[in-house]
């Protein structure tokens, strides 16, 4: 115990900290020059967004996440056994505090932060739809039941409300087939497209796709269906119900309509349980509320006329993180140096 | 004779008005005239010709200047590339003109190579010229139509062979085009096209539009089938600030706070040889009057850009030497920091220096980007992070000094100067975390400067914690700190070389050499210093 103690000390003495810091600058100055070779989104998942850096793909040293959590570990043993307990301290442990409410919420923040892309139609009454941008997929029925598709070229079953699904073909980049044989046709697509084929090899248009089929369980109705991601128009199944194919959406708690729009911003309506409120989002204007931040990014113009506001949103629920940290660090730098400074001695 | 009337009553106008729209806002004709000069040759006048007055003379008589040695060409290879001379250095548009082809081929080309970014450069310039040149065309009787049909098909003055675009877009807006023959209408679409060009290229945007933002062209107006006025109007709101922004350049202020502080430097080494009061008296006044001049600077600048002057590196350069030249001022009126004017003089005048010559290219007032618009936000994060910054830079300062002179009073004030800097330093980048949270949605994202405040921060904890557990002694504390001005220097310029990330709207060119050039002194100067301490044998400072 006695040793274990020891131990425990020597792991929050002050060389492990200057050490860490040292290995956190050197990661910094690293990740900085190859920002500068490779560009910030790479760099930023190699050397902050990651536990480790391979260098020449074998020899593995630390990355971001790995110096945090051994920070995170060093500081709480620091404010046990090495700052001392007395009322000047007050301010270092509050500045500790705060590094370590700062590393724990950024660690648990980078893995539950989802981001997301947005598109609405100006002047549309569809409200504007959130999708994840990830490479996962889902199949949606009447815009409510969901379920997500296994991996691309994996076959399987699922169920979503009265229907029972089979996925027959599924693949990433595929080709659809204007007119097939009899044998192989397919007979429902909202496009029109009677066939669909993977493509190893990449052309002119490809998207992904998944060949499904449905089977009503009380009415045993059957129907052969092909989904593609980039159809406008989702597929109606014979009860009349919707069908389609698309990027994980994600369920708001509050819908956005779009009013009009300019390069610089979107005038939208904002509803959120009961209240309807008009609200502009414009470029460093972002819309905030319940963990979510929406940011305008552009406005483009669609090929029948119509405009499309492209928005760009985050999820968060430890957005909050960094400002407790401001207050805290704040709070400990005033009662370290202003209200607990040293006195001269006389 | 018509013709020099209507040319002499434009160029009083353009000098009356003095407004012209350029790079998304409204400036004096001389700033103008200034940034294009600068970019030919970096300069501010041609032969005995101010900016403003060589500016005017390509507009007005552009065959007269085709031959003014204007630009200038820094490679030899490039000169040998273009068939020119590669002796001269400066060299002509009418020599640059003969290699037009060749110089459009390298404008097309994607590598960073330095032959091909001068060739590029050369290009723009030589486009930049030329829109100059032509920016009158509309009134120069160039077209030559000789038919007598095709005139009096176009309802034109059978007298005379040679119209002037602004004569014959009147006349060929009232053609029938189903009754007209088929050269009247490839001469409508000609000049059309000709006129739209105009409005694209022309840099005169001296006339105001009630569509549009800003000022536009006589061309602009043609397009329009508008009337184009005899002179332009003046614009009420914008002439005091034109003015205030003509006096700037020519007060520069900046300048002569360079001089005072060279006089300050020499006033410093008059004092160490002769040690009367009265002439570090004068050395601490001409400190102060330097600060006092740059902050009148900044006031100017805030004025003229309706904003605080906090946009530009150059900018905060500027705040950083008024915060520094502040400090210094209380710190001599406290008696802490007498023997310290000569190397902060010293060191004002070389960040000024470099300022003045590398950070300034041509018009140094350049608008925001919308994305950093935001004025309570830039104000309180970049003024914190410079007086973070300033702090810093007199802890780097300061170590320097208690090497020279090293006590225990000097290694408390660097301690209280290190924990100043850093401070303000953090709670910059704290308020420009916030700042990017409400505007851009993230608090942090590892922009590269952003990472470099940081690498300051844990610069300076470092030192910090290594003195705090006694890793460090007060001589390897001194020496570890002496280091601050070239860790801020990278920091804060030699970030913005990389040209990457959000905060890449503090990019400049020729910054890299004089940064390099400056850390490999101080560097040297360092270890001199530390090397000058042990051969002392100091008493170690307890």
């Amino acid at each position: 115990m006695f040793k274990g103690t020891k131990n425990l000390k020597r792991a929050a003495s002050l060389q492990v900290t200057i050490v860490l810091l040292a290995f956190l600058a050197l990661l910094l100055f690293w990740g900085i020059l190859y920002q500068s070779k490779v560009g910030v989104e790479l760099a930023t998942e190699r050397f902050f967004d990651s536990y480790f850096i391979w260098v020449f793909d074998v020899i593995p040293l630390p990355g971001l996440y790995s110096l945090l959590v051994v920070s995170a570990i060093h500081l709480v043993l620091s404010m046990l056994y090495r700052i001392p307990r007395q009322k000047k301290s007050i301010g270092l442990y509050l500045m500790h505090f705060a590094l370590l409410v700062l590393i724990l919420g950024g660690l648990l923040g980078s893995f539950s932060r989802v981001s997301m892309k947005g598109y609405g139609l100006v002047g549309g009454e569809i409200p504007v739809v959130f999708e994840h941008s990830s490479d996962e997929y889902e199949v949606v029925l009447n815009d409510s039941l969901s379920v997500s598709l296994p991996p691309w070229g994996k076959l399987g079953a699922f169920q979503l409300g009265p229907y029972d699904f089979k996925i027959i073909k599924s693949c990433e980049e595929g080709s659809p087939i204007v007119k097939v044989e009899e044998d192989h046709k397919i007979l429902k697509n909202a496009s029109g497209f009677q066939g669909f084929e993977c493509k190893s090899q990449k052309e002119s248009v490809l998207f992904p796709g998944v060949i499904l089929h449905i089977k009503h369980r009380e009415f045993l109705h059957e129907e052969k269906v092909l989904l593609g991601l980039n159809e406008r128009r989702p597929y109606v199944l014979t009860g009349g119900e919707s069908l389609r194919l698309s990027n994980i959406r994600e369920k708001m708690p509050f819908e956005i309509q779009v009013v009009s729009a300019d390069q610089t911003g979107a005038d939208v309506i904002i509803m959120s349980g009961r209240e309807t409120f008009p609200r502009r989002i414009a470029l460093n204007v972002p819309y905030k509320s319940s963990h979510y931040s929406i940011y305008f990014t552009s406005v483009i113009d669609s090929f029948d006329d119509q405009q499309i506001v492209l928005f760009q949103a985050r999820k968060d629920f430890f957005d909050s993180v960094p400002y407790l940290f401001t207050i805290l660090m704040l709070a400990g730098f005033a009662f370290h140096y202003l209200i607990f400074c040293p006195r001269k001695k006389s | 004779m018509k013709k020099v009337v209507i040319f002499t009553l434009f160029f009083i106008s353009l000098l009356w008005s003095e407004g012209i729209y350029d790079q998304g806002r409204i400036k004096p004709f001389d700033s103008f005239s200034r940034d294009i000069l600068f970019s030919f040759n970096g300069k501010s006048s041609f032969q005995g010709l101010s900016a403003k007055e060589l500016i005017l003379k390509i507009i007005q008589d552009p065959a007269s200047t085709n031959e003014f040695e204007l630009f200038k060409i820094n490679r030899a290879e490039v000169a040998e590339l273009l068939h020119l001379d590669s002796k001269k250095r400066y060299h002509s548009y009418s020599n640059l003109k003969s290699s037009r082809f060749l110089l459009e081929q390298y404008n097309e080309r994607k590598d960073d190579h330095p032959v091909t970014l001068e060739l590029k450069k050369l290009y723009r310039e030589m486009r930049s010229y030329e829109s100059l040149a032509h920016a009158l065309d509309y009134k120069r009787p160039l077209i030559q139509i000789d038919s007598d049909s095709l005139k009096s098909e176009l309802g034109l003055e059978s007298s005379k062979n040679m119209y002037s675009p602004q004569e014959l877009l009147t006349k060929i807006r009232e053609l029938d085009s189903a009754s007209c023959s088929d050269s009247a209408l490839w001469w409508r679409d000609s000049i059309l096209f000709q006129t739209f060009i105009g409005m694209q290229e022309s840099p005169l945007r001296i006339y105001p539009s009630s569509e549009k933002d800003g000022l536009v062209s006589a061309w602009d107006y043609l397009w329009h089938g508008k009337a184009i006025p005899s002179y332009s109007l003046p614009i009420e709101e914008n002439s005091f600030r034109l003015r205030a922004e003509i006096y700037y350049h020519r007060l520069n202020l900046p300048q002569k706070a360079l001089i005072l502080l060279g006089l300050a430097i020499f006033l410093g080494l008059i004092h160490r040889v002769f040690q009367k009061p009265w002439i570090q008296f004068s050395e601490f006044i001409l400190l102060g009057l330097a600060g006092f001049l740059l902050t009148i600077t900044l006031g100017l600048r805030s004025y003229i850009m309706q904003a605080p002057p906090l946009g530009s590196l150059y900018e905060v350069v500027l705040l950083v030497l008024v915060f520094i030249s502040l400090i210094l001022g209380i710190s001599f009126l406290k008696k802490w920091l007498t023997f310290a004017l000569i190397p902060s003089s010293l060191l004002m005048f070389i960040l000024l220096f470099f300022a003045q010559n590398a950070l300034v290219q041509g018009d140094s007032f350049r608008v925001l980007p919308p994305l950093l618009n935001s004025s309570f936000w830039l104000t309180t994060h970049v003024f914190t992070i410079a007086l973070g910054y300033s702090g810093m830079i007199l802890s780097g300062l300061w170590a320097h000094l208690c090497m020279l002179k090293p006590s225990q009073q000097n290694l408390r004030m660097l301690y209280g100067i290190l924990v100043f800097g850093v401070s303000f330093t953090l709670i910059g980048i704290l308020l420009g975390g916030i700042w990017a949270d409400l505007a851009w949605g993230r608090f942090w994202g590892w922009d590269p400067k952003e990472c470099a405040a940081l690498f300051v921060v844990i610069w300076a904890m470092i030192s910090l914690h290594a003195k705090a557990g006694r890793f460090l002694t007060p001589e390897g504390f001194v020496f570890f700190s002496s280091w601050n001005i070239i860790i801020v220097a990278l920091c804060w310029f030699g970030v913005n070389l990389l040209g990457i990330g959000l905060h890449s709207y503090g990019s400049q060119r020729g910054i890299g050499l004089s940064l390099f050039y400056f850390i490999i002194a101080d560097a040297l100067l360092i270890f001199f210093l530390a090397w000058i301490q042990r051969r002392r044998n100091h008493t170690p400072i307890e």
